[in-house]
């Protein structure tokens, strides 16, 4: 008997920037450093999606300053995207961003057979609207709560507990330290950072290996385990560069 | 009588455990035995185990997973039959042998451990694996087991339905229940059931299988299309069934894919003298089975099909999709067949079905919110006709960009098109109840 007329498929990887474009990201060149830091990592990353062709990366971008606006509405395969940069100007409307990316993650448009996606929150401030009924709103998504969270803070601004709300608690274990926000401090580290959530967490989320729910009654924390940084930015004496912001 | 021929099976590391060098860490296994009446008993078991680093030995923990629960289900079956029966099996299947099969398998990945330590010490999570059993008897038929494994039921004439599936409500992403949890025996209760055997049953195969297949499908539809002809192509030759795994999982999720396949009467019958390879000892007795049965279900439903035509074609024609142009209405596609069947047969055990619709819960969430086609479905009723039906028994006002239903008459919903079909009061009520569950799509 010949295979049947079923359609196989890949499973879609959802990657999602929430970029902070408020007015003091003009500052000490840190827009220009992320949009930067995002367009020289698309190749990289194209090159992991490449490597693992069972997941489809798509790519897709929110700005927020005095509002929250797509930047990129259509999840774009990553090797057709194209980096348009981002502007900085007005206050951080992180919670409206949020709900934003809350509305996306539903289903549909979301696919029930997709992987868990990567969300990437990216901020060198506060939060000036309701945050935590932003966050309140994402975190109700199924899809949200299985994501991969990661957020970056740039500089000492920015606001970290805001950051760890986000990316939710998850206590040490064995060898590993509980997970916080990533602290970028100049153009360098900010690259690295974004380089790894592009490459070594898409990789990771690409192929994951399933896992024990830890009880019938909670769920899991973590739903992808995370590779770990590169030893440049772990370790505080490597060079990466002066404290700038 | 023997109703099943030996199961077939195989198992295959998927595309992208081979690129990066893994080994496969799904395990299958099968077992014919005899029972103390002498009657032949069938067993297969898969199993997955979690990869990953903080589970780096489940390919060791899923093959001791299938060992374990197809040697404790065999000392079980062989010994003396308990005294109430199904009861009693049923009972077995949800606590008795869990118990027994994660208290053995705690053992044997302890004993492998200490055989061959590694890195830290002995924790049961380095094993860790799901695991999914069928047992096949002369009298019924059951299964049990825990974590992400999917069970379809293929009638002889194609129809696939999916009979079990992993819904925990707090597994996420890709989290499942495993053996190397404390409580993993009380997991199985929930995946656990017993069907009886029925002496005027049709022909029938189950398709046991690992989550890599069903994650490779683009749809559910998809999967229960693959499983049916998994179902009836497995044993047709040496080769077909791992080149098949392997193209499901290279153009599909990539995972570790593996299958195994039970076949009732002549379902098997057919293919059993084919399936030499992997299925090295084919019983005597079901070459011996009886020539196939007619299937009086689907004699009944194309009265019932054909009455209805008579009675109210008009009706019937807003309800079901026509592929053929005349004569108008009657039940002369194999789809409106099937549903008619699919009709009968859930009515004739209303007890099962809630438990059926709950099963099939994402998929009315999928209509209720617009995002499946239900005309697609109706059209594709022949492969699975119970989607069909839930497809034909949504009502307008319940799309989601319909107005809420709260306030529909009972006038209404007594008009909804199942009856049509000869759906029995059970039917619609359940069906009522699954969609009053079912969540509208959240607005932004």
């Amino acid at each position: 008997m010949p295979f049947p007329d079923v359609k196989l498929a890949n499973r879609p990887l959802h990657f999602l920037y929430l970029c902070d474009c408020s007015g003091s990201m003009a500052a000490s060149g840190k827009m220009q450093a992320l949009n930067q830091a995002i367009r020289q990592s698309l190749p990289g990353m194209a090159a992991v999606a490449r490597d693992n062709p069972e997941a489809r990366v798509l790519v897709r971008a929110v700005r927020f300053a005095d509002h929250a606006a797509w930047h990129i509405e259509t999840p774009t395969p990553v090797d057709q995207l194209e980096w348009r940069d981002l502007q900085a100007g007005g206050i951080p409307a992180m919670g409206e961003a949020l709900k934003l990316v809350a509305a996306a993650l539903q289903t549909p448009p979301m696919e029930v057979r997709a992987l868990p996606p990567v969300l990437v929150l990216i901020s060198d401030g506060q939060p000036t609207d309701d945050f935590a009924a932003g966050l309140e709103a994402l975190l109700r998504v199924p899809w949200a709560q299985k994501a991969v969270r990661l957020a970056i803070a740039l500089g000492h601004d920015a606001d970290l507990e805001v950051l760890q709300r986000f990316i939710g608690s998850e206590p040490a274990t064995a060898g590993r330290s509980p997970r916080r926000p990533l602290q970028a401090s100049n153009a360098t580290s900010l690259a690295q950072y974004i380089q790894w959530a592009s490459t070594a967490v898409v990789g990771a989320a690409s192929m994951p290996a399933s896992r024990v729910s830890e009880t019938p009654l909670e769920p899991a924390a973590g739903n992808i385990p995370l590779p770990d940084l590169p030893p440049t930015v772990l370790d505080p004496t490597d060079d990466v560069g002066p404290l700038v912001w | 009588m023997n109703r099943w021929a030996a199961p077939i099976a195989a198992s295959r590391a998927g595309a992208a455990h081979l690129r990066a060098g893994r080994p496969c860490q799904d395990a299958v296994l099968y077992r014919e035995l005899r029972d103390t009446d002498g009657q032949p008993v069938m067993l297969m078991a898969v199993a997955d185990g979690h990869g990953g680093r903080r589970y780096r030995r489940s390919e060791v923990g899923s093959r001791l997973a299938c060992e374990t629960a197809l040697a404790v289900a065999s000392a079980a079956l062989a010994s003396a039959p308990p005294e109430d029966g199904e009861g009693a099996w049923s009972r077995w299947l949800a606590h008795d042998l869990p118990e027994a099969v994660q208290g053995r398998w705690l053992e044997a990945v302890q004993a492998h451990w200490q055989s061959d330590p590694g890195e830290g010490g002995f924790e049961p999570l380095l094993y860790g694996s799901t695991l999914g059993l069928v047992v096949m008897t002369a009298r019924w038929w059951g299964h049990t087991g825990l974590g992400d494994w999917d069970l379809v039921r293929v009638e002889a004439d194609g129809r696939a339905r999916l009979l079990e599936e992993e819904n925990e409500p707090t597994v996420l992403g890709e989290a499942t229940c495993s053996l190397c949890q404390p409580q993993a025996a009380s997991l199985f209760a929930r995946r656990a059931a017993l069907y009886p055997l029925a002496l005027e049953e049709g022909d029938f195969a189950l398709v046991l299988c690992t989550d890599g297949i069903r994650k490779s499908c683009a749809t559910d539809g998809d999967f229960l299309t693959l499983a049916a002809w998994l179902a009836r192509s497995g044993g047709e030759g040496v080769g077909l069934l791992p080149e098949a795994l392997d193209r499901i999982s290279r153009e599909g999720s990539g995972d570790d894919v593996t299958v195994a396949i039970g076949r009732a009467g002549a379902l098997g019958e057919a293919q059993a003298t084919q399936t030499t390879a992997l299925a090295p000892s084919p019983p005597p007795a079901a070459q011996a089975s009886p020539p196939r049965r007619q299937r009086p279900a689907i004699g009944r439903a194309l009265a019932i099909g054909l009455a209805l035509a008579a009675a109210g074609a008009g009706l019937l024609a807003l309800v079901w999709p026509r592929t053929q142009p005349q004569p108008q209405a009657a039940p002369t596609s194999p789809g409106l067949r099937a549903a008619l069947a699919e009709v009968e047969r859930l009515c004739g055990q209303p007890v099962t079905i809630p438990l059926e619709l709950r099963r099939r819960r994402d998929l009315f969430v999928a209509l209720r919110q617009g995002r499946q086609d239900p005309g697609q479905l109706k059209a594709a009723a022949a492969t699975d006709p119970l989607a069909a039906l839930i497809a034909a028994d949504l009502p307008a006002d319940q799309r989601s960009n319909a107005p809420a239903p709260a306030s529909k008459p009972a006038a209404a919903q007594a008009r909804r098109p199942l009856q049509a079909l000869g759906a029995c009061p059970a039917l619609r009520e359940a069906l009522s109840r699954q969609w009053a569950l079912t969540p509208a799509a959240t607005t932004p």
